[in-house]
């Protein structure tokens, strides 16, 4: 296999690669030095094959014979293992040693491109990007690749000329119609709200497609529906940060929901679920009190119905059948209690200090 | 993480969302940390401070010439947050080798996450050699902070071949030192359920930190 030779700039080198603190490497010239060429050389050597590194006075040259590989198509397969899996440090060295090639696969600079700019290194990107383009002028992904280091750039003109080039010459791609929805979202909903209820139909298992679908309906005020498609954000994958984000627009829905049927006023359902929960937990205990205040914020975490008075949720620390509010105001007495710091992610206050009141009056 | 007790009998795992790219590896760490130091649940260890002792240490601190740079009333929580600071490192770094060692022994599939993890870790911890840190901290309290660090580096330089982990550490001279820490962690978990005090007692011993902390055990039911 033909050797691979490139030259890097000490000042180009991204020491983010690096398991030391950027300060203190940029304090420590010398040490800077040696850091950059003890990486390119355990790098290739783990790759397998002979490496040399030159030293000079403001780049070193590297030559990495390979031994391991029988072309730079495996070379790059290998590379893309290591983006899939998030080593951008094992990923890059391959990379940009598959780049300074002449004759280099414009697939290798798109996905060095699309690492580059997933880590905020926005001009670098553009630049990898615009060459991949120049290589393959219709390849709606290199596009939309582009289009995204642009928008994170800030610059929506051309991060908007890119996406729609994209998505000409491949309309159903549905990153593009994410990404276009992204972009046009806070100027031009409708429209945005069409390219995503199509992404969302091609890639109906994507989080994060789902959430932005679920978000702008949000924004367009098309609660309902939102809701439906938020529920699914959060059972696609429970326990992300996306699920989190789902969750919290869940309850602002509640929220709004809630306060219009009580037209501002307090609920007086959710006052007496209250005092019955703190006339329970004021019988059974600390230790009911905390088991069912936890199984509620866990149930909850998938979303309680609190506008269906229909009794369907079960328990496992508390016997009987309750509707969603029950629950809800139940976990609020006990959050309340146990950890009156903490947001329990709905306002039952009013209905909270009118129970309180009825139960000092009463005692 | 929160490791039960009798008041709250079950161990708690929480995930910052931030961390979620790592959330596995963080996850099954935690757990290996709980066996650690859980391993003979009839003789739990706490690790509990010795008041005396550190207060005399904070009072000797307070009169160290860079301490005393440090406006007066600043100077003491500044070093009460420093010695809880090492004694935190002294008890945490030991458990968290051991831990991360049956890591990436056990779970291959975590390698990744483990990786970008702790070479995170490791970069944060050597930006408390820079010029500024050392200005303005006891040479004893720095010296330790950056052998143990230097320690956590070895075990993963050795493990992984990421040679550039311990680089800094050999620029100030810890290198050796953390080395010799770094052999008293290995070996001997899961077999050995006193593991984890005894490297936490070797290390302590090493850096002249045996006075600091005593272990109080209870039963794990």
């Amino acid at each position: 296999m033909e050797p691979f030779r490139f030259s890097i700039c000490y000042a180009d080198f991204n020491s983010e690669l690096l398991p030391v603190d950027s300060a203190l490497l940029r304090s420590n010239p010398d040490m800077y030095r040696r850091a950059v060429e003890n990486f390119f050389v355990s790098r290739f050597s783990k790759m397998g094959g002979k490496v040399t590194v030159i030293p000079c006075e403001d780049s070193i040259d590297i030559e990495w014979i390979p031994s391991k590989f029988a072309n730079d198509q495996s070379v790059f397969e290998t590379a893309l293992e290591f983006l899939k899996e998030g080593s951008y440090e094992q990923a890059e060295p391959l990379l940009i040693a598959l780049s300074a090639r002449p004759s280099c696969n414009p697939q290798v600079l798109l996905n060095y491109g699309m690492m580059l700019s997933d880590q905020g290194r926005l001009d670098e990107a553009v630049k990898h990007l615009s060459q991949a383009i120049e290589k393959m002028p219709d390849a709606a992904d290199a596009w939309n690749a582009l289009g995204v280091a642009f928008q994170r750039k800030g610059n929506k003109a051309k991060a908007l000329e890119s996406l729609r080039r994209s998505h000409e010459i491949e309309p159903d791609n549905p990153y593009t119609l994410r990404n276009l929805a992204g972009l046009l979202g806070e100027s031009e909903p409708e429209q945005a709200i069409g390219y995503l209820k199509q992404a969302s139909k091609l890639l109906p298992t994507d989080q994060p497609t789902q959430y932005g679908y679920g978000l702008c309906l949000f924004k367009t005020n098309r609660l309902a529906e939102a809701d439906v498609v938020l529920r699914n954000v959060i059972s696609l994958a429970p326990y992300t940060e996306i699920a989190e984000l789902a969750r919290e627009l869940r309850t602002s829905i509640a929220h709004s929901n809630l306060k219009p049927e009580a037209a501002g006023e307090t609920r007086l359902d959710s006052v007496m679920y209250c005092l019955a929960a703190m006339d329970k937990f004021a019988k059974d205990g600390p230790g009911v009190r905390q088991s069912v205040t936890f199984e509620i914020a866990m149930l909850g975490r998938n979303g309680l119905d609190i506008n269906d008075p229909t009794q369907k949720y079960t328990l496992r620390s508390m016997p009987g059948k309750f509707s969603g509010l029950q629950l809800v105001s139940y976990m609020y007495v006990g959050m309340r209690q146990l950890a009156p710091e903490m947001n329990p992610g709905i306002d039952l206050s009013k209905e909270y200090a009118a129970a309180m009141q009825m139960r000092e009056r009463s005692s | 993480m929160i490791t039960a007790t009798h008041e709250t009998p079950v161990h708690a795992i929480f995930i910052n969302p931030a961390f979620e790219r790592c959330a596995n590896y963080l996850v099954a760490m935690q757990a290996a940390m709980i066996l650690v130091k859980w391993a003979d649940p009839q003789r739990i260890p706490d690790f509990v401070l010795n008041r005396q002792e550190t207060q005399s240490i904070v009072e000797k601190f307070l009169r160290d010439e860079r301490v005393l740079r440090i406006e007066k009333t600043l100077a003491r929580p500044f070093i009460q947050s420093l010695c809880q600071g090492l004694a935190l490192q002294l008890t945490s770094t030991p458990v968290q080798i051991l831990a991360a060692d049956w890591c990436y022994k056990n779970c291959p599939e975590l390698e990744a996450e483990q990786r970008t993890h702790v070479r995170q870790e490791i970069r944060q911890a050597s930006a408390s050699l820079t010029k500024e840190i050392r200005q303005r901290t006891p040479e004893y309290i720095f010296a330790r902070n950056a052998t143990m660090n230097a320690a956590h580096a070895a075990w993963w330089s050795a493990l992984a071949e990421d040679t550039q982990a311990l680089l800094p550490y050999e620029f100030f001279g810890f290198k050796d030192k953390g080395l010799q820490l770094y052999s008293k962690a290995m070996g001997g978990f899961p077999d050995n359920p006193n593991r984890y005090c005894e490297v936490v007692d070797s290390w302590a011993d090493a850096l002249d930190m045996r006075s600091w902390y005593k272990w109080q055990y209870r039963q794990g039911k």
